[in-house]
């Protein structure tokens, strides 16, 4: 019993003194802020949890589904995403304006968002499929939403108020994820999970690029 | 036979890349020099050359930043002007494999209080090419260590820190460290690092040289652990607490039958075991033996008291109701012993009173003997008796048949145990069956628990002098018939009854029998093709109890006996002490 009010008590302190991880900051206050750098903290572990995901989800999909079908996917992959222009080697992506790269960034987050939740609902009506590939795709679209509320601060912190939704590519491949021939449609998904893959990987690697420069000075 | 092959496409640090092929030895027959490597990127229309084939050395092609765009599909073929030998496809961000960590050194955190073990921390520097530092690429590492003279590799979690510390390693030995780099979401690791040496000695350090070890005493404690277990058990079996002993040492549950006393059985009583175990449910004693065949046969001539008795008969013949039903509840202990005996309860319409009659006869046999057995009845009186019946039944059976003047009858009754009580009481001019004993079985047992018996079938006596009986030869000292021999002298006629059947029905109610089973059986036997089914089986003589419910009744069952084709039945449930004494010496 003493023990308890003990460790009540100590925690109450601790508290106190900002030591918990996710302090809820209202828009405005002054006292209560996340750092930028613990924002960036953040989404980056986020980006590359959600790079990993896909990595996981995408392999998976190959074991289960991609016996005996050659998925296509280096001509056919025209990702959605394609329209955007996003920087292509690390040259460009140091030239670009950090400002812009963020937009960029939150572009393609939500241009994902929307084919996200589609897939965590689709990939239950492939026949068979594996528990880990469902609950992979839902924590998927979880995790990115989350990412998306972390870099709409950021970037609402950066550029000052302003958010711009210039930056957007519309998803339209639902129909082919519902397609009734079932090879169309596991490619169909074979292309959305590797677009996935690739997008996650290049919004992880702006987002570190983004930290080092902006948080450590370049210097990581 | 080997073709020309791309070996692998790698690129170190996501910014430029470079692809290697073999050569095959097929390839040395024409001239060298003229393959080509050339590849197109997602938009392209054509094939292009390879910009570099220098500087990745050997059978290599290189492609530096201008020419290298990550997350965008490439194809790369290798090919000479008529063919192409291999091609290959990806994007430049799956080909990550990262170049070897470099400046491996090691420095001492701190030793133990003995000198033999230390702590390093050990530090190396990310790989050159790989531009850590702006975070264009995030890397992990690898640790591996081993002794010197050791095989295998210890591995350590892969992690983003470049330096890492080792614990407790020994002082007086040598090691070796290796790092290796990969990139954070991938699977497959770079090349090895330099080994790195780790040397005590050399750095100067002081220690201890210790040229045995201490290790832990297992042995010691293992032995010590036996002592104490073997001393706490000992001391356990010797204290006077029970409940410790029996936790400990759980009693090996012994043979125990609920109700018996082992000493019971040590000391051959099996009367009271037998007692306690007939109120058990489903007892059977196999007490089949030659033996008790043998025994059974002794005692029966030996007893003087049995030849006094009355006859069984006598008794089962008086009309007396006064005995309950619940007499049958006699003697549970009776039960499960006559499996090989049965009991000839007497046919009768008192069946309470008479079958108490019977029961209560065999339980002084039973007190007379020490053995067990049983419900049989007393051969002795059927001994005796049965040539009688034969003389007097084969007269009023005679005399009935003629009366009644039925074909069909005479055959068929003739075998017929005519020495039912019911047959009695219809004739009541015959003569007291005084010393006749007959046979009856029991059919069914009322609800009331009453047994209803029915008479055995065929006559056991004179059954030779009958026509339409199969010839069997009876020895005429053969107290009892066996069943065996009755049915097939019922099964002989029952043929030539066959179409008779019709009258044998109109004949039922002048029938020399009146019982329902009687008839019944009659019936059954002579119309195989008769209204009810029956069993061809004629109706067995013997019964033998079956189930007892104690203390409320008994179960009996109609065994058919087979019919082996020998002289001597052992089958039957009676052998004469002719029949015995000519087959065991």
């Amino acid at each position: 019993g003493l023990l308890l009010v003990v460790l009540l008590v100590s925690n109450m302190l601790l508290t106190k003194e900002g030591v918990t991880s996710f302090p809820i900051c209202s828009n405005g206050s002054v006292n209560c802020q996340l750092s930028l750098r613990e924002l960036f903290d953040r989404v980056v572990k986020l980006s590359h949890l959600v790079h990993f995901l896909s990595s996981e989800i995408f392999n998976e999909f190959n074991e289960h589904y991609g016996q005996g079908r050659h998925f296509i996917a280096r001509a056919v992959n025209s990702c959605h995403t394609s329209t955007l222009t996003t920087p292509e080697d690390k040259e460009q992506a140091q030239q670009i304006h950090h400002e812009d790269l963020l937009n960029l960034v939150l572009g393609m987050l939500r241009s994902w968002n929307d084919p996200l939740i589609h897939l965590a609902s689709e990939v239950q009506r492939i026949k068979e499929a594996p528990d880990t590939i469902l609950r992979k795709a839902v924590e998927i679209e979880e995790k990115n939403k989350r990412l998306l509320e972390g870099m709409e601060k950021i970037v609402g912190r950066i550029n000052s108020g302003e958010v711009g939704n210039e930056i957007y590519s519309q998803w339209e491949g639902l129909p082919s994820l519902q397609l009734a021939d079932e090879d169309s449609r596991l490619s169909a998904f074979y292309n959305l999970l590797h677009c996935f893959h690739r997008d996650s990987h290049k919004i992880d690697n702006y987002l570190k690029l983004l930290k080092c420069r902006l948080i450590h000075g370049s210097n990581c | 036979l080997q073709w020309p092959q791309i070996s692998k496409c790698r690129s170190p640090e996501l910014e430029t890349f470079s692809c290697y092929w073999t050569d095959g030895n097929v390839y040395n027959l024409t001239a060298p020099g003229t393959i080509r490597l050339l590849y197109m990127k997602r938009n392209d229309e054509d094939w292009k050359e390879c910009p570099d084939y220098i500087t990745a050395g050997e059978n290599s092609c290189y492609f530096n930043t201008s020419y290298t765009s990550i997350w965008i599909p490439y194809c790369v073929k290798l090919a000479n002007k008529d063919e192409v030998f291999d091609e290959k496809c990806f994007s430049v961000d799956e080909i990550v494999l990262p170049d070897p960590p470099v400046h491996l050194n090691w420095t001492l955190l701190n030793t133990s209080q003995t000198g033999i073990h230390g702590d390093i921390q050990v530090r190396w520097d990310p790989p050159p090419t790989a531009d850590v530092q702006k975070g264009w690429i995030t890397l992990e590492y690898e640790l591996q260590y081993k002794e010197v003279n050791e095989t295998k590799w210890k591995e350590l979690e892969p992690r983003l820190s470049t330096m890492v510390p080792l614990y407790s390693l020994k002082m007086g030995r040598d090691y070796e460290i290796r790092v290796r780099s990969r990139q954070r979401t991938s699977e497959k690791f770079g090349e090895f690092s330099e080994i790195l040496y780790v040397s005590f000695s050399q750095a100067g350090i002081e220690f201890v040289h210790c040229a045995e070890e201490i290790e832990f005493p297992w042995f010691l404690v293992v032995i010590f652990g036996a002592c104490g277990l073997a001393v706490t058990l000992i001391l356990i079996l010797l204290s006077k607490q029970p409940r410790l002993k029996m936790l400990i040492f759980p009693p090996v549950p012994v043979p125990k039958i609920k109700g018996i006393d082992p000493d019971l059985l040590k000391k051959g009583k099996l009367d009271e075991v037998n007692s306690i175990l007939a109120s058990h449910d489903n007892y059977k004693t196999q007490l089949c033996n030659d033996d008790l065949w043998v025994e059974f046969i002794e005692l029966d001539i030996e007893d003087p008291d049995e030849k006094n008795r009355a006859s069984d008969t006598d008794r089962l013949l008086s009309e007396d109701h006064l005995k309950s039903h619940s007499c049958l509840a006699a003697k549970d202990d009776d039960s499960g012993r006559a499996s090989c005996c049965e009991p000839d309860i007497p046919e009768t319409d008192f069946s309470a009173s008479d079958t108490c009659d019977a029961i209560s006869d065999i339980d002084q046999f039973k007190k007379v003997t020490e053995k067990e057995d049983l419900l049989c009845l007393d051969r002795k009186h059927n001994d005796e008796s049965l040539p009688g019946l034969a003389n007097t039944d084969i007269q009023e059976l005679h005399m009935n048949t003629q009366s009644e003047n039925s074909q069909p009858w005479p055959p068929f009754a003739d075998c017929v145990d005519s020495a039912s009580p019911s047959v009695h009481t219809q004739l009541s001019n015959q003569n007291s069956l005084t010393n006749t004993d007959f046979y009856a079985q029991v059919s069914d047992i009322t609800p009331a628990g009453s047994v209803v018996l029915s008479p055995g079938q065929k006559s056991k006596v004179g059954r030779a002098q009958f026509d339409g009986c199969t010839e069997q030869n009876f020895t005429m000292d053969n107290a009892y018939f066996c069943e065996a021999d009755v049915k097939k002298c019922i099964a002989v006629t029952s043929h030539e009854e066959d179409e008779l059947h019709v009258q044998e029905q109109s004949c039922n109610e002048d029938a020399y029998f009146t019982t329902e089973s009687l008839t019944t059986t009659i019936v059954n036997l002579g119309a195989s093709t008769a209204e009810t089914p029956s069993s061809e089986m004629p109706v067995p003589d013997y019964t033998s109890i079956h189930i007892v419910h104690s203390p409320q009744g008994l179960v009996l069952n109609a065994t058919a006996l087979p019919v082996p084709d020998k002289e001597f039945n052992m089958s039957c449930g009676y052998v004469s002490t002719d029949q015995l004494n000519k087959i065991m010496p």
